[in-house]
């Protein structure tokens, strides 16, 4: 396989603070990788080493195949767009000027991709409005935009959903998938927003205490997540009981609700209810949330 | 770095800051001007030479120096400040050019801006005296003070550089930028100025010697002797003022140590 960005060990301390110990991860080509972990876990700290904002302490990574203390590194970066944290805009200029001065600043020819981009991140009709007037999600295209510009093969975005609206949120994942699909961009996005990260990786990194906890496809995690029963009842004492009797493993998850990871006979569990007078009210089946399998990964308490 | 420039240059002139000070700044200078000339009206001019020191031509064409610090700290936060406020550093780094080029880049584009604004300053008042006054064909002494002037502007540049560059941010780095200056021009000025002029007698011709190199190497100080050499000269009981050369060393020492501050820090 084929991999756009290798780490390996890669440690980064400031003072008495170490924010990346040993770090090894692989980014396959082509894919979208979804970088997952808490905050504070060392997700920024980890893409500013690869963009070149910071040096590391100890360690190395790979991008295109050249290790980051090669002086070829510097072309290699030609190849990525990053949207690091807070979009990069000049906030007194259009976004066509924004994209003007990116355009010149990477030496392009010259402007005729502006409309394009502009397009494909649905910022075409802001016309002489500058970047200060924007919404949170008109700005994060926009630093998205200018990511894009000069065509890179790898775009990292860095929590690029953070502080958007439900709309804003969708309008993004659509522009990343379709880059992906589209212009074979491989993507890093970092985020601990995980549901809407699981409706985008292809692959996972999950991070925590600044190391890499566990790398697998989309396919492994589907497999890796348990499967429950999500059950509701009238009086969950009762099923509790059941439950017990039956030695199945279950979780409660509110005063009507469980989950069952077991696989179990419906019809004997109704039957075995039936004595107390508790009735099943629902009964339907669901996979494990990544979030769940995060938690179970590093550790804490589910929510789900 | 040519698209660096490039880059920087467009920015620059498509800021409004610099518009604003470049068509301001030189009406300090005319003001001055026209005080003089109310200050010294009815008086007899003898010849046209007379008539050019009595407008003091020659100095009010520099008074825009006397406020030089304050506008280039405003002038760099609004030009390399923003590239740290508004991410625009980040870009550059993650495009691939290396930091020695980007400090250059931005050395070399704030110094032009500074001396664009400076020259203009120059130039626009003194077309209005000659206009005024006329001309008595001396291009010796103005463009001499002119030259003068170039080096402390271009070293106060690099040194409010360094200061952003330190901080990491534009405020505290303008901030920064600005009370040490002044806190270097008045600490010194106070302590060797008051002991010249008060206890002249104790003061030795080397300690003089002295005085005037570190008033060179300070650009704020140096700059006093352009917008004010007839009466700096009389308190200090002075007939040279200092070279500007010295001024090169404190734009070279503060151009290496911002560029090695540069590469070394973290950026966010």
């Amino acid at each position: 396989m084929e991999y756009v960005l290798k780490t390996n060990s890669l440690t980064k301390k400031y003072r008495n603070f170490t924010a990346l110990d040993n770090l090894s991860m692989n980014v396959p080509k082509g894919s979208i990788y979804g970088f997952v972990g808490r905050n504070g876990a060392g997700k920024t700290t980890l893409i500013r080493l690869i963009c070149g904002l910071q040096r590391p302490t100890s360690g190395s990574f790979e991008m295109f195949g050249v290790r980051n203390t090669d002086r070829k590194i510097l072309e290699q970066r030609r190849r990525v767009g990053a949207v690091v944290e807070t979009p990069s805009i000049y906030l007194g200029m259009t976004a066509e000027e924004n994209l003007k001065m990116q355009y010149m600043t990477l030496g392009l020819p010259d402007y005729s991709g502006i409309p394009e981009l502009l397009k494909l991140v649905r910022l075409s009709d802001t016309g002489r409005k500058t970047a200060r007037n924007f919404s949170l999600g008109m700005k994060q295209r926009l630093g998205i935009a200018v990511a894009l510009c000069g065509n890179p093969d790898m775009l990292i975005l860095d929590e690029p959903i953070n502080g958007l609206d439900p709309q804003g949120i969708i309008e993004i994942r659509e522009l990343i998938l379709k880059l992906n699909r589209e212009r074979d961009i491989t993507v890093l996005i970092s985020s601990h927003i995980l549901d809407e990260l699981s409706k985008l990786a292809t692959h996972y990194g999950f991070i925590d205490g600044g190391r890499i906890v566990k790398e697998m496809s989309a396919e492994e995690l589907e497999k890796a997540s348990r499967k429950a029963v999500h059950i509701e009842v009238t009086d969950i004492k009762a099923l509790s009981m059941v439950l017990e009797d039956m030695g199945v493993e279950y979780k409660l998850i509110d005063d009507r609700t469980a989950d069952i990871y077991a696989k179990f006979n419906i019809t004997q569990l109704t039957k075995a209810l039936m004595p107390s007078g508790c009735e099943v009210l629902s009964i339907n089946e669901r996979d494990e949330s990544l979030e769940s399998f995060f938690i179970s990964l590093v550790g804490g308490e589910s929510h789900d | 770095m040519i698209k660096l420039l490039r880059a920087n240059f467009f920015k620059l002139f498509c800021s409004w800051s610099f518009w604003l000070t470049l068509f301001i700044l030189p009406f300090i200078n005319i003001f001055v001007i026209i005080n003089g000339d109310r200050t010294y009206k009815g008086l007899e001019p003898r010849s046209g030479l007379d008539r050019w020191n009595l407008g003091m031509c020659g100095e009010t064409c520099f008074s825009h120096l006397m406020f030089l610090t304050y506008i280039i700290v405003l002038l760099m936060g609004m030009f390399i400040g923003d590239e740290y406020a508004s991410g625009a550093l980040r870009n550059k780094i993650i495009a691939g050019y290396s930091r020695t080029k980007l400090y250059f880049s931005y050395l070399i584009a704030g110094v032009c801006e500074s001396l664009i604004i400076d020259l203009f300053c120059i130039a626009v008042p003194f077309i209005v005296c000659c206009a005024k006054y006329g001309f008595d064909g001396d291009w010796g002494t103005p463009g001499l003070m002119t030259v003068s002037s170039l080096p402390p502007v271009a070293a106060l540049t690099a040194f409010t550089i360094l200061c952003i560059i330190f901080a990491g941010d534009r405020t505290s780095g303008m901030v920064i930028a600005f009370l040490t200056d002044l806190v270097m021009y008045y600490f010194f000025d106070w302590f060797f100025l008051s002991k010249l002029i008060n206890e002249p007698e104790k003061v030795s011709a080397a300690q003089k010697k002295l005085y005037l190199i570190i008033d060179a190497l300070l650009p704020s100080s140096f700059v006093e002797w352009l917008y004010a050499f007839g009466m700096k000269a009389h308190d200090l009981n002075m007939t040279h003022a200092p070279k500007c050369g010295w001024c090169c060393i404190t734009l070279a020492v503060m151009t290496a140590a911002g560029l090695m501050q540069f590469r070394k820090n973290d950026l966010k």
